[in-house]
């Protein structure tokens, strides 16, 4: 059964006097998805997340999500409802408690009590802030504020969470712990759609990935998929033995493309174009060649590898 | 029971629960009902501070047996002064008087010398006795003089240290970036303006709130009807919604030098309501009303606060019973609306709610729309309209003026000038219309598109706006029995002259702010504005400075706004002559910006071949 479709754009396109930010895209998330976008600084991710949430005017083109239709000349207030927004700066209202910022933006989504106060309870326990609940917000660390604006645009259950950036500039823990709350995000049904620089952790969430360059969006696809199309298998062999008889005789395999000597792991990484029982056949045969392996296993590129190797550094 | 208070609020509106917050907090509460407390003491005490005391002299004005003094000695005058007639009388006559003579004489000394005591009494630092002082009286006047104190004050701390709250909110929330969020969520732009309004000030309606039981005390004690005192809060709590709504378009639409527009916005209403305040209260008996500049006066709370405690003011400063206020003499297409307090009640909150709603139109636009122009082209055609019904309404009165026609011709004369900065688009606008409104689903024509589109260039929407501004004040002046004369001495056809004259103008000026609007630079806005400011007032500034009014010289007038002040010295030929001139300007600016159009539409693949 094909799934509904949360985000649908149709030629929307955003132009700045003679520089297309965003042109022509057509993009289809469906609902429950977690899609990436990558692309260069630039590339017009910014602004394509900032025409979904409406903050920013199409300068043509169409965005329906969930089927309706956003009109910015419109209050949109139901569509509103639905939308998540985190932009990639997170200005807070310093003079406030964390309780009653969130209290303050339950209200503006027409969070009615009891719901209300149940809903800020889950929320804080979702990003580890119980405890902080009565403190000013100016007294929070950079990673809590962080946390603080994820939960604020979670606040009323959007069907749809749009995150820009939402890891730069924070430590390895706050990053994991992001990690982890959109993890839970994502169980509970929310479509969401991240951009980051920080491709491991898309690696990690994403089911679906989109590639923006010079305003286009060049690439966009499942990550399934993705990896299949792009990413080439891969080898890692370690021997105890002459490193160099083993790469002698991987040499002369037909189906090894290329291979990267790690010298002073004694290991070899090759790029290897078979399928599953290739592998097992070439390990069958340097074992029957008498070569000493510690170690030999399978592996793919990863997202940033593809990336960087797809070339797509041009800003637009 | 405050938290349930502001947890009740926030129910009601979610933006009036954050400012609550942010600001209800204890420090800020002690402080303010201090403040506020701290006020109302001095305020008592300065007007108790000549209370009668022991050293209360007898000619003070609340010395019972001072007065009856005084009007003995003002009976023994009058009988004196009848004594000296009849004894010019009788020094005239030739005989036969001297025993009457001798007579008058004597009642006149004897009449002198109880004067006489009658002055020792009075002048002679004589105290009044404690049973003689009229203290009814002292204190129904002087809580008179506490109520009225706290009216004014009431009306500055309101409007001027309101304003500078909200602009000074909005501001530091657009700074911040935090009025984003605020877009964003589904809640509608007017609940959260109106939170912001009742919210952001919230302070200073406590400081007022907490001053409320004293002035209705001091209103009570001083015999001021309850309905004219509810009426002056109505008039102040209308103003208040005014004011705060003018911040606040200016709030969301001036983000240049957000540090100082605070200052600007409050130091305009503080100078706006001190010359107001000179206008109606102390120039009585004028015949301030019967011009329609004074729509100004209307929206100035002074006028019906003057007229609502007229009895506090100037019966107890200037013992004047006769005075009739500048606002009783108001009128609308005829209709003495100056006369009841109803009517001029009613007027008032009338002009009120329609200007605030206009405001509010403008306010709607500005926070969904950061970008787009300040009013739509639809809207500017009602404003024109509203604006010469006001004007026509209250220059039309049975009672004519020497300035009526002339504000009404310099009102809108500033009212054109002022359209065509809030009707033309931006580059990055006109350019999407240029470029892709043959892509938009709903194609409309090219004129309904110059008409009333919210992209499209201004031209068309600024001369439909000419016509309606133009058209009912001529039809008036043509029509009405008024001597168009008082317009500077002109005649009807050099006033048509005039009028077409002043269309060619403002065509040009439209043109030119339009074109510098699609100057490729980030400055353009202001350079819009510069070079608008420049082109119109050299022509005025040039004459005014060299104090030049007859002469070849004052022919600079034609190119000014102004240029009725010019008109009359001119010939025909020459006042033709400019006519062409300046429509051989405008039509050559257009082909600019008809060219200037074509190439800011243009594809870029177009571009690319082409270039």
């Amino acid at each position: 059964m094909v799934k509904e479709l949360a985000i649908r754009t149709c030629g929307l396109t955003k132009q700045f006097e003679k520089h297309f930010a965003v042109n022509d895209v057509d993009l289809e998330i469906q609902a429950g998805e977690v899609y990436g976008l990558i692309g260069p600084n630039g590339a017009g991710k910014t602004t394509l997340i900032r025409m979904l949430a409406a903050a920013e005017e199409p300068t043509v083109g169409e965005i329906y999500l969930n089927g309706d239709r956003l009109l910015r000349d419109r209050s949109n207030s139901d569509l509103k409802r639905q939308l998540g927004y985190l932009p990639d700066d997170y200005p807070l209202y310093e003079d406030l408690t964390v309780w009653d910022y969130l209290d303050y933006f339950a209200r503006l989504y027409y969070l009615r009590e009891p719901r209300r106060t149940k809903r800020l309870h889950e929320v804080l326990e979702l990003i580890q802030l119980g405890n902080k609940r009565h403190s000013l917000i100016s007294t929070l660390s950079r990673g809590m504020k962080q946390r603080l604006s994820l939960a604020r645009t979670i606040i009323h259950e959007p069907i749809l969470l749009l995150l820009d950036e939402p890891v730069s500039g924070l430590d390895p823990i706050a990053r994991m712990q992001f990690r982890e709350i959109i993890k839970v995000l994502q169980e509970a049904g929310m479509t969401i759609l991240i951009s980051s620089h920080v491709l491991s952790d898309l690696a990690e969430l994403c089911t679906s990935v989109g590639i923006m360059e010079l305003g286009f969006l060049v690439e966009s696809a499942n990550i399934q998929q993705f990896y299949h199309r792009l990413a080439r298998q891969q080898i890692f062999l370690s021997t105890l033995g002459s490193l160099e008889l083993l790469v002698n005789e991987l040499k002369q395999h037909p189906l090894v493309e290329d291979l990267e000597v790690i010298a002073s792991r004694n290991s070899v990484r090759v790029n290897f174009s078979g399928k599953e029982q290739d592998c097992a056949d070439l390990l069958r045969s340097l074992v029957i060649m008498g070569i000493p392996l510690k170690d030999f296993h399978c592996t793919q590129e990863d997202l940033e590898t593809i990336f960087l190797k797809l070339g797509h550094k041009q800003a637009s | 029971m405050l938290r349930n208070f502001v947890d009740t609020v926030g129910e009601w509106n979610p933006q009036l629960f954050r400012e609550l917050k942010g600001r209800f907090k204890p420090i800020n509460l002690i402080a303010v009902s201090a403040g506020s407390l701290l006020m109302q003491l001095v305020v008592f005490l300065f007007n108790i501070r000549d209370i009668p005391g022991e050293n209360y002299s007898l000619t003070s004005g609340y010395c019972r047996l001072g007065k009856m003094y005084l009007s003995q000695r003002y009976a023994l005058e009058k009988q004196k002064s009848i004594i000296n007639e009849q004894l010019n009388g009788y020094y005239s006559s030739t005989s036969g008087t001297h025993k009457i003579v001798s007579n008058l004489q004597t009642q006149n000394r004897d009449v002198q010398t109880k004067i006489d005591r009658l002055q020792e009494h009075l002048y002679n630092n004589e105290i009044c006795p404690a049973d003689a002082i009229e203290w009814q009286s002292w204190w129904s006047h002087h809580w008179g003089y506490i109520f009225l104190c706290f009216s004014v004050i009431f009306v500055f701390i309101l409007l001027v240290a309101g304003t500078y709250a909200i602009i000074n909110d909005l501001a530091r929330e657009e700074k911040r970036g935090t009025l984003n969020f605020i877009r964003l969520s589904p809640q509608s732009e007017k609940n959260i303006l109106t939170g912001k309004i009742l919210g952001v000030p919230s302070l200073i309606y406590l400081f007022v709130l907490i001053a409320i039981p004293l002035h209705l005390w001091a209103g009570y004690a001083a015999k001021v009807s309850l309905v004219k005192i509810f009426s002056y809060y109505l008039i102040l709590s209308a103003s208040c919604y005014f004011f705060y709504s003018a911040s606040m378009l200016l709030g969301l639409t001036s983000r240049w030098f957000s540090s100082f527009l605070p200052w600007l916005g409050s130091g305009t209403v503080l100078i706006f309501l001190s010359t107001t305040s000179q206008l109606y209260f102390t120039s009585y008996n004028s015949d301030n009303f019967l011009i329609p500049i004074n729509w100004f006066g209307l929206i100035s709370p002074w006028g019906m606060i003057s007229y609502l405690f007229r009895n506090q003011w100037f019966d107890n400063f200037y013992n004047h019973s006769s005075i009739l206020l500048p606002i009783s003499k108001l009128e609308f297409f005829s209709l003495p609306i100056g006369k009841f307090l109803p009517t001029l009640l009613g007027f008032h909150l009338l002009n009120y709610i329609i200007s605030t709603h206009g405001i509010w139109q403008a306010i709607k636009r500005s926070f969904r729309h950061t970008k787009t122009t300040l009013l739509s082209k639809r809207h500017s055609y009602f404003l024109a309209a509203f604006f010469q019904i006001i004007l026509i309404g209250l220059s039309s009165g049975v009672h004519q003026h020497p300035g009526q026609i002339v504000s009404l011709v310099i009102l809108n004369t500033i009212l054109c000038l002022v359209l065509i900065l809030a009707l033309s688009p931006q580059r990055q606008i006109v350019q999407e219309w240029a470029r892709y409104r043959h892509q938009e689903n709903n194609v409309k024509s090219l004129w309904r598109d110059l008409i009333l589109g919210e992209k499209s260039p201004v031209g068309l929407a600024i001369l439909i706006n000419l016509v309606i501004t133009w058209t009912p004040t001529t039809l008036w002046i043509f029509f009405s029995s008024r001597e168009v004369e008082s317009v500077y001495w002109l005649s009807k056809s050099e006033y048509l002259l005039g009028v077409i004259l002043f269309v060619s103008l403002v065509m040009i000026y439209t043109t030119i702010a339009q074109l510098i609007l699609l100057v490729k630079s980030s400055q353009r806005t202001v350079w819009s504005i510069s070079t608008f400011a420049f082109v119109v007032l050299l022509p005025t500034l040039i004459p005014l400075l060299t104090m030049i009014s007859e002469g070849k010289l004052s022919r600079v007038w034609l190119f000014s706004p102004f240029l009725w002040i010019g008109i009359h010295d001119a010939t025909i030929t020459e006042v033709f002559m400019s006519i062409l001139a300046d429509l051989a300007i405008a039509v050559l600016l257009n082909v600019q910006l008809t060219r200037q159009l074509k190439s800011l539409g243009e594809s870029s693949s177009k571009a690319l071949l082409v270039g």
